[in-house]
């Protein structure tokens, strides 16, 4: 029996040892029991916190295992040492939770039943946490709770203390999701608000641009000023920066919805304009060109004469020729980018807009003149343009560049592809060079051998994946470019753009393990553990980049001005040249001294007109007796810029009151009178263009009748004209002049730099004057045919020395009784034989030598003013006529006297001639043409007693 | 006196019988249980004790977990961030997790390298490759019909997972990283997606309140960085089985099959 026990014992125990694997241990608990690896205790408790998602500031506080009770929340910093943080300092004034204390602290933290708090959004980075201390509450046989230290004598309770752990919150900046906005400071004033609102009773646009907004234009305007529609920025432009790119989106807006710009102009202009187009492509055409020259002189046209009309006082232009000239441009913009770095680039972008600008341009001047010596003729030239712009804006401004993001990109110094657990290039090259990429056992054998060795030491570049996302406490903007090219990241704190999920890239810093270097690359705490001291740089961006907000919006702000420039020189409507006219004429003649050309102004004073400045402005000023008769336009006015005209003639003459004399500079002697606006042949000028002349002549003088008839007259060449009259536009160029002896033109010289009119025109005009004495006249004439007078001789005198003597000085022939006070024998009349004593007759004395004598004393100066003018008369055609039709009313030689008062016993016949004396209103008196009549029966004298009474 | 020759050989072979009876029925029991064990699937071997002395002996290494996976040599500690591992002998082996991986969480990752099978045929569960080298035979059909467990220990306690999915994801999907962040709808996403995606057809259900494990790595079947190889396991709920399970081939899987005729027919070891 006893050995049946103990076999039966035996047999239990042997079926109980091999049973054993699947029997349980007993537990035993101790204080806080470890196993003595490193943070048993945390990874048993797991005591954590992690923020919601929502950006609100939520924290929650987790723990594993074991049931915990709030001691304390404070804020500090601490100190970390390997895994371990130390040194905490609160700052006891400061603490960034929004949640009441109480409603924290004294409450229970349970694995099942996490506690929640709110923190402050904390942009800060000097790594300020809170700290939570919690307290193991009840008994969980893992460490000692509150509840075993009660329990505890009171000797044990000395030497003890409950369970604490920390949880370290680090306070972070929660809401931000980008580099860290600010305010917009523009969005509610100035150029932004009334952008956005159309607004503009601030005056912060300029009437100019103002006028050019449209609501319609709202979405093209976020594309262009897209910075004032964000309340909240990454950066804030200067005043004049918002107002550039303000106006910019406004401007480009109203040029992009036009078809083409076309400076408005009048109905009146355009007509004209047209009507000098439509002229011009008659006769001239000229493709546009910047220099315009017309190498041709325009000719006036010899049969065009001015109408005959007595009452015409206008001035006739009776040639018109035109031009008309196109020019296209396109500007360019370049745009100018500035990289980090000092890196730059340059873009230019042509054809931002064309620009079309067309000139029409009228050049009027007049007939021909017939003349003869001593009389004056007159020539005018008025040239006129009209000037057209349009553009057409063929490009959109400039959008900002988009900034690019460094890649942070470490080459560690061991380890294998971690991202996706394959081996590196060089593995893959040598598989790649030994099957063809089949990995073959073999090959992978001997590469791997290759590139790792034995121990799988060697280590191999690490890549940077593709970019998750950019995280949400990033401190800030902040990269820089060296000039050799080198991104260092100057920001503070991590560097943007670390990727998401791979620990050793985010910004995850649960256990504090990690921190940031100066350039902003994540490197784990030292220590003697897993240290990131691998090579790191910021890659995928290359120099011409940009890096930061703030450079983009600094040369966005330069482009857009730029690019604002361009279309407003596109844009501008045709403004006024800058060329100079210059306005010329002259004349030519000939005397017994041969050719004489006389152009005007004739002093070395230019007499131009700038148009830039707006005012007529000739060099030395405008006066009277200036070859400028009118301007107007570009040269009046600025503001006038698309038009210009100028008319312009001979300055003028003056012409001495008694012997005609010429002179074609000013004299300011009294005797002397001017002329303006004409130019006077001197009287000793040859006859020129002849025929011409006489055909002219003919013109002027036949009848109508007369030139209605046709093949009456045989005969002389006279004849001939009279016989052609009705067929003068069949006259050959017989008529046509020999010398062309009037010119204008418009340019000093062929430059660029003087010319009329927007494109500096620079215009040739010739025409002629005939002149003829008649002596080249046939004297026989039909009947019908009428002749002019001919067959006069004037002769003038000296006043100074009346009677010049012939002879010269010492010349003994001429006897003293031959002399008298002039320097040869004077006539009857005016010699001491003509004299009337008084004893001869007291009526009428009369003395010659005393007037020679007063004569020559006085000389020219007798002329002066009107003390020695006995007659006057201004007479007209009409006096002329009614002279011509005087047919009596005088006696004839032997005196039948007038009637009327006078002494017939002073044997003084007195002749009165109702013509000049009768009744004005006669129609055979010229007394209103009379502006002064001698006494009447005396000579010379200023009281006469011939008149009775 | 026979009675007491009786009386002593009556007592021995009652001794005897009892102890044949003990040893068989302890043999029996051993059997049994044995036979019962296998009946009963995959056991739990812990690794709880094994990891905290791994990671005395490395105490430069952060090991936070250890895995196993059913019919290969792996097993191997999981280290946080194995990027900046200092070898201390060069043959350490290891896999690595991207996080906070301190305890199951509802989404789980194991990253492992693969340098030696690589093939678009790779080898089945060579003796000679180490890390996720073997892993590559969930590649093979015929593997994977007769493995579908994997252990994961993590915070001093083993999880036993059933795979459910097997797939050559796209590389450029980034490993993740564990850690509580995901949710319910983030389980079913990554489910859904396993599902499409896998290569094979497992006879286990699985839902987004399960949670997942993921083991990850290389494979240049598809080209150089063009995909990955993933294993993808939901956690074995409370008081299910862990038997084997059906699977089956499907479409997507001649793609694989293709692929591994193209590989070279004489790759040898």
């Amino acid at each position: 029996m006893k050995h049946n026990k103990k076999f039966s014992f035996v047999a239990l125990l042997l079926a109980i040892v091999l049973l054993s694997p699947y029997a349980t241990k007993a537990k035993e608990y101790k204080d806080c029991i470890t196993d003595g690896s490193a943070n048993d205790i945390n990874k048993h408790y797991v005591m954590a916190y992690r923020y919601s998602d929502d950006k609100s500031g939520k924290v929650t506080l987790t723990v594993a295992n074991g049931t915990f009770r709030v001691l304390k929340v404070e804020e500090g910093i601490y100190n970390q040492e390997n895994d371990v943080k130390t040194n905490f300092q609160a700052y006891p004034s400061v603490l960034n939770v929004k949640t009441p204390l109480n409603e924290i602290e004294g409450k229970e933290l349970t694995s099942k039943k996490p506690l929640s708090f709110y923190v402050n959004d904390y942009a800060g980075e000097d790594g300020r946490t809170i700290r939570v201390t919690i307290e193991l509450k009840k008994k969980d046989g893992k460490c000692l709770s509150r509840e075993d230290y009660e329990e505890l004598p009171a000797n044990q309770k000395e030497n003890s203390t409950p369970y604490t752990g920390y949880i370290y919150v680090e306070l972070l900046n929660y809401t931000a999701t980008s580099p860290k906005n600010v305010d917009n400071t523009n969005y509610n004033k100035g150029p932004c608000y009334v952008l956005r609102t159309g607004d503009n009773s601030s005056k912060s646009i300029s009437d100019e641009y103002f006028a050019m907004y449209r609501a319609e234009g709202t979405e093209y305007y976020k594309k262009v000023a897209g910075y004032c529609y964000s309340p909240s920025v990454q950066y804030n432009y200067t005043d004049s920066q918002v107002k550039s790119m303000v106006n910019t989106a406004l401007h480009s807006y109203y040029i992009l919805n036009l078809a083409s710009y076309q400076q408005p102009v009048s109905q009146d202009f355009e007509k004209a304009f047209n009507a000098s187009v439509a002229n011009a492509k008659k006769q001239y055409e000229v493709k546009g060109n910047k220099t315009i020259r017309v190498d041709e002189t325009l000719s006036c046209d010899y049969k065009k004469i001015k109408s005959f009309k007595d009452e015409l006082t206008e001035y006739q232009y009776v040639n018109k020729t035109s031009f008309y000239a196109k020019e296209v441009t396109t500007s360019s913009v370049t745009y100018k980018y500035n990289y980090e770095g000092g890196f730059t680039q340059t873009e230019e972008v042509k054809n931002v807009c064309t620009r079309t600008c067309e000139e029409a341009l009228d050049v009027e001047y007049g007939p021909p003149q017939a003349t003869i010596a001593g009389f004056c003729i007159e020539y005018q030239v008025k040239v006129t343009s009209r000037v057209k712009c349009k553009s057409e804006v063929n490009v959109q401004p400039p959008t900002p560049k988009e900034i690019c993001q460094p890649v942070p990109y470490c080459i560690h110094s061991n380890g294998f592809e971690n991202t996706q657990g394959g081996p590196n290039d060089e593995y893959d090259a040598c598989i790649k060079s030994c099957d063809g990429g089949k990995y073959t056992q073999k090959c992978s054998k001997s590469c791997y051998n290759k590139v790792y060795g034995q121990t799988g030491k060697k280590g191999v570049a690490n890549t940077a994946s593709a970019i998750i996302g950019r995280l949400a406490n990033t401190s800030g903007k902040g990269y820089t470019r060296s000039p050799e090219g080198v991104i260092s990241w100057q920001g503070g704190g991590y560097a943007q753009w670390y990727w998401d999920h791979e620990y050793e890239r985010t910004l995850r810093d649960d256990r504090g393990a990690f921190g940031f270097d100066s350039n902003g690359f994540k490197r784990k705490y030292a220590g003697t553990k897993n240290e990131c001291n691998g090579i790191c740089s910021h890659i995928g961006c290359s120099n011409y980049t940009y890096l930061n907000e703030e450079t983009v919006a600094s040369d966005y702000a330069e482009n857009i001005q730029r690019y604002n420039t361009a279309i407003q020189q596109c844009q501008a409507a045709a403004t006024c040249t800058s060329k100079t006219g210059v306005f010329k004429i002259s004349a030519e003649y000939e005397n017994g001294k041969g050719k004489q050309v006389l152009e005007f102004p004739l002093s070395t004073k230019k007499e131009a007109l700038k148009s830039l400045t707006g005012e007529g402005q000739v060099q030395n000023g405008l006066n009277q007796h200036t070859t400028i008769l009118d301007y107007n336009g570009c040269y009046k006015d600025t503001n006038e810029n698309n038009w210009y005209m100028t008319e312009w003639s001979f300055p003028g003459i003056w012409i001495n009151n008694k012997t005609g004399e010429i002179s074609f500079k000013e004299i300011t002697d009294l005797g002397w009178h001017n002329i303006k606006n004409k130019f006077c042949l001197p009287l000793d000028s040859k006859n020129v263009n002849v025929n011409w002349y006489n055909w002219y002549i003919a013109q002027k003088t036949l009848s109508q009748e007369q030139k209605d008839k046709s093949g009456s007259y045989k005969g002389d060449d006279y004849s001939s004209i009279c016989t052609n009259y009705n067929n003068l536009d069949k006259f050959d160029d017989s008529f046509a002049p020999d010398v062309y002896n009037i010119k204008a033109q418009t340019y000093d010289k062929l430059d660029d730099e003087t010319g009329f009119g927007y494109f500096g025109w620079k215009i040739n005009i010739q025409c002629f004057y005939a002149l003829s004495d008649g002596s080249d006249r046939k004297t026989s004439s039909p009947d019908k045919c009428e002749t002019p007078p001919s067959g006069y001789t004037i002769r003038t005198v000296v006043n100074d020395d009346l009677f010049p003597s012939d002879k010269k000085d010492g010349d003994s022939t001429v006897t003293d009784v031959d002399k008298s006070a002039t320097g040869r024998v004077q006539g009857f009349n005016w010699s001491a034989a003509a004299e009337i004593t008084a004893d001869k007759n007291e009526y009428y004395a009369n003395n010659p030598e005393l007037i020679i004598g007063k004569i020559q004393a006085n000389g020219n100066k007798i002329y002066n003013g009107k003390d020695h003018l006995d007659y006057e008369f201004y007479l007209t055609p009409s006096d002329l006529k009614k002279i011509k039709n005087n047919k009596g009313n005088y006696t004839d030689w032997l005196g039948k006297v007038t009637k009327d008062n006078y002494d017939q016993e002073s044997k003084v016949y007195v002749y009165k001639s109702p013509l000049f004396r009768g009744n004005t209103t006669s129609s055979n008196s010229i007394a209103d043409s009379a502006k002064k009549l001698g006494v009447l029966g005396c000579n010379n004298y200023e009281t006469c007693k011939n008149k009775k009474n | 006196m026979k009675k007491k020759e009786k009386e002593k050989t009556l007592p021995n072979k009652t001794a005897v019988v009892i102890l044949v009876a003990s040893l068989m029925c302890a043999l029996v029991c051993v059997g049994v249980i044995k036979i019962l064990n296998w009946n009963s699937g995959y056991k739990i071997d812990s690794r709880v004790e094994r990891m905290k002395e791994y990671q005395v002996k490395h105490d430069d290494l952060d090991v936070s977990g250890w895995l196993m996976v059913e019919g290969t040599n792996i097993d191997y500690p999981i280290l946080k961030n194995g990027d900046e591992i200092r070898y201390n002998d060069g043959n350490i082996q290891y896999l690595w997790e991207n996080g906070n991986m301190d305890r199951v969480n509802r989404m789980n990752y194991v990253m492992g390298h693969n340098i030696m099978n690589l093939s678009s045929n790779p080898l089945v569960a060579d003796p000679s490759h180490v890390r996720f080298e073997q892993l590559l035979s969930f590649a093979h059909y015929d593997f994977v019909k007769e493995n579908k467990y994997v252990q994961f220990t993590v915070g001093d306690k083993d999880y036993l997972f059933k795979i459910f999915a097997v797939t050559f994801p796209d590389a450029s999907e980034a490993s993740s990283l564990n850690g509580d962040l995901y949710k319910d709808e983030d389980v079913k996403e990554t489910i859904e997606k396993s599902l499409k995606e896998s290569v094979f057809d497992f006879d286990v259900d699985v839902n987004e309140k399960d949670n997942l494990i993921t083991l990850s790595t290389c494979t240049r079947m598809f080209g150089n960085n063009a995909r990955n190889f993933q294993v993808i396991a939901r956690q074995v709920r409370d008081g299910e089985s862990t038997i084997n399970y059906k699977v089956t081939k499907n479409d997507k899987y001649k793609e694989i099959e293709e692929k591994m005729k193209e590989a070279d027919v004489t790759n040898e070891a």
